[in-house]
C-alpha cells in the first residue's frame, strides 16, 4: 500500500509464561525486574501483563512481558509481543501443551525454571517445526534456592505494587534469563532486584543448551552475551 | 518539587484523589477501572489517606452515594467502566441538575453484548447530554493533571458542575508509564477547599432536588445551559493557571501536532493519540502533509477551538473509537460533533469519518497509513469519497 | 499489508451449547501435578467422582476410577478427599506423554 517501515525493529521483546495465582507475581517480577534493569542502562522499556489472559483462575496458563529497546518505543500501547526474543517458562510443566514458539523471532531464547536439565526438556519442546528459530534452551532450578513464590495480587489490574520487587524464585528466574540472553546486564538486575542473592545464583546456576539450525548439542558460544543487540 | 513515579493511569488519578484529600468514595467493581478502589483501600488502611469509603451495591447506588455525600458538602468521587456506566444512567441529569460537582473516573470499556475487556468511548459519551463536564486523557500524566483541572474547574462557584475525568481501559488504566506526581504545596495553592455555598446541613436547613412546578423546569436547564457554555472560558483560564503552578502547559481544548503545512490532519481523542503522534512522524518522513488533532474536553465541545483552525487544513479524519448506530453520517459521536461544529464556517475542510480501534483493538500504524492514503485519495477527489469508513470492514483502499 | 480479516460470527453471536463436552475449552494443560490411582487401594467409593468440581474422574463398574485427562486441571481435591490415600498427584514431566 504506502508505507513500509521497520517500527521497533531494534526492541527485544521478552515473554514470560507462568500459571495463574501461584506463580503470577513471580512471572510479574521477571519482566519488571528485566525492563527495570534495561532502563537504568539507558534504555527505553515497558512491562506489563497480558490483559485477555484472566490470571485469577489458579494454573491457567498467563503471560507477563517486557521490551527493552535501545531508541524510544513507538508502539507503547499493545496488548502482547509481536514477537519473542526470550521466552520464559517459570513452571517447567508449560513446556508442554502451549505455544510459547509461535511467533518466535530467529535465534529467540528459550528459559526454563526447572529441576531437570536442558536435555531432558528436549522431548516436550514443542512444535518441532519452530526449533530451527531456537538458539538456546536453559534451565534454572530457581526452587531450590529457597527464595519462595510471592503469593500476592498486589499490583494486577493496574494498581501499584506495593510488595518486594524481585523478592522469590521470580529474581532467580530473571538472572538465568539475563545471562542466557544478555537482555541486560548482572549489575543493572542485582541493583532492580531485592533478592540479589538469587538473581546471582540464578545467574551462576542456569546451564544453557545452544541449538544449531534446530538441534542441540552444537558448540557452546564462549560467551551467552554475544547473543546481544539486534 | 515533584516525585517521579513509573505507575499506571488508575495510580495516578488516586494520587490525585489523595492530593486533594477526597472525603467520600464509592466503589464498585467492574474491570478495567477496579482497581483504582484497590490503591485507594490500601492507602486508606495504610493511613496515608483520610476518606470513607463505602462499598456500593452496584454502579447507580456509587453514583448515588458519592451524590448524597456532595449534597452533604463532601468532596466526593466515585468511577466506572463500559456497562457500569450505563447502569447509572438515571443519576448523572440529577447530579449535574443538582449541581454536585462529584468526580467520577472513567476506565473506558466496550458495551455489552459481548462483554469484551477492551476500550470503546461509547460508554461515557452515552451519558453526554447530561450537563457534566469531561475530556479523555491520553496517557497517565494527563490523567492526574486533568483530575486536578478538573476538581478545579467542577468545583469552582461560577461552575459547580460534576465531571469525569476518563481514560481508555488498558492503555492508560494498565500499562505502567512515568510520570510526575506535584507536591502537595503546589495542588493546595492550585484547588481550594471545596466550601459549596449549599449543603445539607440540619442547623441551616435546605431542601436539594425538590419536587418543582412544571414552569420552574425549563429556566433551571437554561441555567445548566449558561454554565455549561461559561465551563468553556473556565477551562481556558485554569489550563494557563495549572501551567503557571505545575509548569506543564495543555492547549486548553486541541492539542495541535505538526500541524504546520498539514493538508490533511487526523482528529481524535485519548490514548491512540500516542501512537498517532508516531505514526504521523513517519508519513511526514514519507511526504504526506499530515498532521493530528487531539481533543481534550467533550463536553463541553470546542466548537469555537476548532472554527478558528479548521480552514488551515483540506481535510479532516475524525476517528471515533466507539459508536453511534443510525447517527448522520454513519460515524460515531465526534464526527456527528465536528461536523456540526464547521457546517457554517466559511472554507471549511471536508470531513470524513474513520471507525477504528473497536473492541479495544490496537490502532496500528499500518492503519493510520491506510486512513492517510484515504484522505489523500479525498483530497484528490476534491469532496468526500466515504462519509464514514470502519476501517478494516469497507476501507476504499 | 494486508486488512486485517475478522472470524465469520453468527447471528447475534448465538453459538450451539455444548453437551457432552466443552471442546472450546480443553482445560488439561492447565494441570501441573497428574492424578494417579492406586488400584490396589481403591475402595470404588466414588468420592473422587462426585467431589470433582470438573468432572473429570470417570467411574466404570469393570474398569473402575480414571481421569479426564483432557480437562483435568490437576486440583487436587479428589487426592484429598480420597479416604484411603489412594490417589497420587505426579509431577507432569515425569510421564512420557
Amino acid at each position: 500500500m504506502t508505507l513500509s517501515v521497520e517500527i521497533d525493529s531494534k526492541m527485544v521483546e521478552i515473554t514470560v509464561w507462568t500459571r495463574g495465582v501461584q506463580l503470577a507475581k513471580e512471572a510479574r517480577d521477571v519482566a519488571t525486574l528485566l525492563a527495570v534493569a534495561g532502563s537504568s542502562e539507558g534504555k527505553y522499556t515497558q512491562s506489563f501483563d497480558n490483559y485477555v489472559d484472566l490470571p485469577d483462575r489458579i494454573g491457567v496458563a498467563c503471560k507477563s512481558y517486557a521490551r527493552i529497546s535501545p531508541e524510544p518505543i513507538q508502539t507503547v500501547y499493545e496488548y502482547e509481543n509481536g514477537h519473542h526474543d526470550v521466552i520464559v517458562l517459570v513452571e517447567e510443566t508449560m513446556i508442554k501443551g502451549h505455544p510459547y514458539l509461535q511467533d518466535a523471532k530467529q535465534d529467540c531464547v528459550v528459559v526454563v525454571n526447572s529441576a531437570r536439565d536442558p536435555e531432558a526438556l528436549l522431548k516436550w519442546f514443542e512444535p518441532k517445526e519452530s526449533l530451527p528459530l531456537v538458539k538456546a534452551l536453559a534451565c534454572i532450578d530457581a526452587n531450590s534456592f529457597g527464595a519462595g513464590v510471592m503469593l500476592t495480587f498486589d499490583g494486577t489490574e493496574g494498581a501499584s505494587d506495593d510488595t518486594k520487587i524481585g523478592a522469590g524464585v521470580g529474581a532467580a528466574v530473571a538472572g538465568a534469563a539475563a545471562k542466557a540472553s544478555g537482555c541486560v546486564t548482572l549489575e543493572s538486575l542485582l541493583a532492580a532486584a531485592d533478592n540479589k542473592k538469587a538473581v546471582q545464583q540464578g545467574w551462576d546456576q542456569v546451564k544453557v543448551l545452544p541449538f544449531c539450525d534446530g538441534k542441540p548439542f552444537c558448540e557452546t558460544p564462549s560467551d551467552p552475551q554475544e547473543l546481544g543487540w539486534r | 518539587m515533584t516525585t517521579k513515579k513509573r505507575a499506571t493511569g488508575l495510580t495516578a488519578v488516586c494520587d490525585a484523589w489523595q492530593l486533594v484529600d477526597i472525603d467520600v468514595t464509592a466503589s464498585y467493581p467492574i474491570r478495567p477501572y477496579t482497581a483504582v478502589f484497590a490503591d485507594l483501600a490500601k492507602r486508606i488502611a495504610n493511613g496515608q489517606m483520610k476518606c470513607e469509603m463505602v462499598f456500593a451495591e452496584g454502579e447507580h447506588g456509587q453514583f448515588s452515594i458519592a451524590h448524597g455525600a456532595s449534597m452533604a458538602g463532601a468532596r466526593a468521587t466515585t468511577g466506572s467502566s463500559g456497562v457500569g456506566l450505563t447502569y447509572a444512567a438515571e443519576v448523572y441529569s440529577p447530579i449535574a441538575g443538582g449541581r454536585c460537582p462529584i468526580q467520577v473516573l472513567v476506565g473506558d470499556r466496550t458495551l455489552d453484548p459481548p462483554g469484551d475487556f477492551g476500550s470503546e468511548h461509547t460508554d461515557c459519551l452515552t451519558m453526554r447530554d447530561n450537563g457534566w463536564i469531561f475530556g479523555w486523557a491520553q496517557d497517565a500524566q494527563e490523567a492526574l493533571d486533568n483530575s486536578l483541572m478538573c476538581f478545579r474547574i467542577g468545583e469552582d462557584p461560577d461552575i459547580m458542575l460534576p465531571q469525569i475525568v476518563a481514560m481508555d481501559g488498558y492503555f492508560v488504566t494498565h500499562i505502567t508509564q512515568d510520570y510526575e506526581v506535584p507536591d502537595q504545596d503546589l495542588v493546595d495553592r492550585f484547588l481550594p477547599p471545596f466550601k459549596p455555598k449549599f449543603r445539607l446541613d440540619v442547623n441551616n436547613p435546605v431542601i436539594m432536588g425538590p419536587q418543582i412546578t412544571p414552569e420552574m423546569g425549563p429556566p433551571l436547564e437554561w441555567d445548566r445551559n449558561v454554565v455549561m457554555q461559561r465551563a468553556k472560558g473556565k477551562i481556558v483560564e485554569v489550563t494557563e493557571e495549572f501551567g503557571s503552578v505545575f509548569g506543564r502547559h495543555y492547549a486548553p481544548f486541541v492539542e495541535e501536532y505538526m500541524t504546520e503545512g498539514a493538508e490533511m490532519v487526523f482528529l481524535l481523542q485519548g490514548a491512540h493519540a500516542v501512537t498517532c503522534k508516531s505514526a504521523v512522524k513517519y508519513l511526514r518522513e514519507a511526504g504526506y502533509p499530515v498532521g493530528m488533532l487531539r481533543l481534550r474536553w467533550v463536553r463541553p465541545f470546542p466548537e469555537e477551538a476548532l472554527q478558528a483552525i479548521a480552514a488551515k487544513f483540506k481535510v479532516i479524519g475524525v476517528i471515533d473509537t466507539g459508536t453511534s448506530y443510525g447517527a448522520a453520517g454513519g460515524g460515531g459521536v465526534l464526527l456527528v460533533e465536528t461536523r456540526a461544529s464547521l457546517s457554517e464556517t466559511p472554507d471549511k475542510p471536508i470531513i470524513q469519518g474513520f471507525t477504528s480501534g473497536l473492541g479495544g483493538e490496537v490502532i496500528t500504524h499500518d492503519e493510520f497509513f491506510r486512513m492517510a492514503e484515504m484522505m489523500r485519495k479525498t483530497i484528490e477527489a476534491g469532496q468526500l469519497v466515504q462519509s464514514s469508513t470502519w476501517v478494516n470492514f469497507n476501507d476504499y483502499v | 499489508m494486508p486488512k486485517k480479516s475478522y472470524p465469520e460470527v453468527p447471528f447475534a453471536a448465538i453459538v450451539p451449547c455444548p453437551t457432552v463436552e466443552n471442546d472450546k475449552m480443553v482445560t488439561g494443560n492447565w494441570r501441573s501435578l497428574r492424578p494417579v490411582v492406586d488400584m490396589e487401594a481403591c475402595t470404588s467409593c466414588k468420592t473422587c467422582w462426585l467431589m470433582c468440581p470438573d468432572a473429570s474422574v470417570n467411574f466404570d463398574e469393570a474398569e473402575g476410577i480414571s481421569f479426564n485427562l483432557k480437562y483435568c486441571k490437576g486440583c487436587g481435591i479428589c487426592s484429598s478427599v480420597c479416604p484411603v490415600e489412594a490417589i497420587r498427584r505426579v509431577p507432569e514431566l515425569d510421564f512420557t506423554d
